[in-house]
């Protein structure tokens, strides 16, 4: 059996048999089989002594048993580390930071608590996926939609806290802006409910963000403070009328004028999502165009960048193509889209056109022709074409994503690319990155400039290359002054050490609340790269 | 002293309600569990597995036309395999924990896919 850190196996044998008195035999998880299915998929330490494995597993169903959970962990000083519905691939999955601390598996809770399509919020317990929420408002014919990301199986409240976006409007996108009010298990084993919920009976939990005085709710976001058992989320009442449109450009340079152009008609509310990408790339499970290819190392190894040019011009490929939905009644649809067409103008050889358009209520079919329906909040689990076959036979094992968030501007998204690719180059790797690799778009105030590496569940050697080569972009990148927005639990630390203002103040304040919320260190430790005292000791003397 | 007794117990019943209606936390509906195995098929399954989604993609490739790529169009299916994918997961497909598929419902999508 894996033992949780620090603890003694007489110790943790009486802490099961509580847990099992709390919970009940069947909820806590102890066979080697079990517990493995707590393993990340996708780990990029997959079957090396490191890879983040529980020794066990336990899962309440009321935050009542959640207290009681914590009470026992605090007894006998057992790490425990919350997870929502465990689907967080690419990120961690329902793996713990540290191998043995115990997962604390919250998919049994859950409640939909309240859902209101006439003050457009809910109320939610961290197990609801977007799949149960969805199925609820279609089910009582309720006038509002969520901001959904991918997949459809991840949980609202577990990706706000993660800092996970979505597709629709800004200030929606924004998964743990968009949230309203939380109950929290402190690691004491107290319940806290933050903002308007801090007043017994306020009948504005999921409203009002802020209640009185300071605003905490940001201390339990991609960290260890305690364990959200309930969360409020403002929602967007659908549309109307839906039209999503499609602008082409010639020229690599035009991105400079799109996104400045996008930038002012996202920030006015005049359309949702623009879903940037280059139609250079060929269709998803497609082998690029081989001449094409050959351009990406025809400099000296390096991309030749008037040979992609002019392919794309001789062959009449747009250089950038942008999917640009527009929202609200059908005369607002189409006023609008007038508009953003005139915007564009400017851009030479730049073309807009209608891609598809619904009024609302979807029906089926509807449904099943949307080229994006994360854009109307219905979830789906079409994000895994990432990874699955295309026309070649070695799909790979999962994915590990590096996510680091660079200015919303043209002219540093082409400076990220050079960037990148030199890196690659000098790493003597295949760079995933080419010069019409498209920014990621989510983030409303600014793009996310990500890649995914493959990992693999049968080649340590290729997952040791992979690590090294994610440390090394974490560096480049933070030296331009880019740095991730989120990350899996293997470089959680390296992403937090570079954000070091001041000699690390953030981490040091941080530490400091750590130690005082959380004196016994038993609540996710190393998540968000915070440890408590005893283990950031154990670390300066050389072991983790 | 017996309606005393009497009174108190009626007024606590009504502070420990009136408790209950301020609060707008404490109620709330589960969210509804698929239970039969077509159920958990097409919830659990079904949004990658079905017609034209990615898993369904991945098996053509890999079948190249010797089996139908769709798993409820299988006729070959045995419980064994059926167990074996939901708890082993296979390349961009993650295993299932027993908290989202229990032995009980993963009897019940066995049966359901091997009778397919």
């Amino acid at each position: 059996m894996i033992l949780p850190n620090g603890v003694k196996e007489s110790d943790f044998k009486t802490a099961i048999s509580k847990f099992e008195n709390i919970l009940g035999k069947e909820n806590v998880f102890t066979d080697e089989k079990d517990v493995f299915l707590y393993r990340d998929a996708y780990s990029s330490e997959w079957n090396e002594e490191s890879e983040p494995i529980p020794s066990i597993a336990v899962a309440p169903k009321t935050v009542e048993e959640v207290q009681e959970i914590v009470k026992v962990a605090n007894e006998f000083k057992i790490p425990l580390f919350p997870i929502s519905t465990g689907k967080n691939l690419g990120y961690g999955s329902s793996a713990p930071n540290r191998r043995g601390d115990v997962v604390v598996d919250l998919k049994r809770m859950n409640k939909i608590i309240e859902v209101d399509d006439k003050r457009n919020f809910c109320i939610l317990e961290p197990g609801v996926s977007y799949f149960d929420f969805y199925k609820y408002c279609e089910d009582n014919n309720l006038n509002v939609m969520m901001d959904i990301p991918d997949p459809g199986w991840g949980s609202p409240v577990g990706n706000a806290l993660d800092h996970g976006w979505g597709y629709t409007y800004g200030m929606y996108r924004d998964h743990f802006g968009a949230h309203c009010g939380m109950e929290v298990v402190l690691p004491n084993g107290e319940v806290m409910r933050t903002g308007m919920g801090a007043l017994p009976g306020a009948k504005t939990f999921a409203e009002n963000k802020y209640g009185y005085g300071a605003y905490v709710d940001g201390l339990f976001a991609q960290s260890n403070f305690g364990i959200v058992t309930k969360m409020g989320f403002w929602l967007m009442p659908k549309p109307e009328y839906y039209a999503l449109y499609s602008l082409t450009t010639k020229r690599r340079e035009d991105i400079i004028k799109m996104v400045e152009i996008l930038n002012y008609l996202e920030d006015s509310f005049i359309i949702g999502w623009p879903l940037y990408r280059s139609p250079l790339n060929p269709p998803h499970g497609k082998p690029m165009n081989p001449e094409l290819e050959s351009y990406l190392t025809s400099k000296n190894g390096k991309p030749d960048l008037e040979k992609i040019q002019n392919y794309a011009l001789k062959n009449k490929i747009p250089y950038w193509q942008i999917d640009i939905p527009i929202y609200g009644n059908k005369e607002a649809v189409y006023a609008n889209a007038k508009y953003v067409e005139n915007r564009f103008k400017e851009i030479d050889g730049s073309e807009f056109k209608l891609v598809q358009e619904f009024a609302l209520p979807l029906s089926k079919e509807d449904i099943s022709k949307m080229k994006h329906k994360v854009s109307l909040g219905i979830p789906n689990m079409e994000i895994f074409w990432l990874s699955t076959r295309g026309e070649v036979l070695e799909p790979q094992d999962g994915h590990v994503w590096f996510s680091p968030i660079i200015p919303r501007d043209g002219k540093e998204l082409l400076k990220c690319q050079d960037v990148y690719i030199d890196v690659f180059h000098e790493l003597g790797m295949k760079s995933p990155i080419t010069p019409f690799a498209h920014p990621r778009s989510w983030m409303y105030h600014a793009f996310c400039f990500m890649l995914n590496f493959g990992n693999s569940r049968t080649d340590i050697e290729h997952n040791k290359k992979l690590r090294a080569a994610y440390r090394k972009m974490i560096e480049v990148a933070a030296e331009n002054g880019w740095g991730d927005y989120r990350a899996a639990p293997t470089f959680q630390d390296d992403v937090y050490n570079v954000y070091s203002f001041n000699n690390h103040i953030l981490r040091r304040f941080v530490e400091n609340l750590k130690d005082a919320i959380d004196p016994n260190g038993i609540i996710a430790p190393g998540r968000g790269g915070i440890w408590p005292k005893h283990a950031r000791e154990a670390k300066k003397g050389g072991t983790k | 002293m017996r309606n005393l007794t009497k009174t108190i117990l009626f007024l606590g019943v009504i502070c420990f309600a009136n408790a209950n209606e301020k609060d707008i936390l404490s109620g709330g509906k589960n969210a509804k569990a698929p239970k039969t195995g077509e159920e958990i098929y097409n919830y659990w399954c079904l949004p990658c597995h079905g017609a034209n989604k990615p898993g369904t993609k991945a098996l053509e490739v890999l079948y190249q036309g010797s089996l139908p790529a769709e798993l409820t169009k299988r006729e070959d299916l045995v419980p064994e395999v059926v167990e074996f994918y939901v708890r082993e997961g296979k390349h961009s497909m993650p295993f299932f924990r027993k908290t989202e598929i229990n032995d009980k419902d993963l009897e019940s999508l066995k049966a359901y896919l091997s009778k397919q």
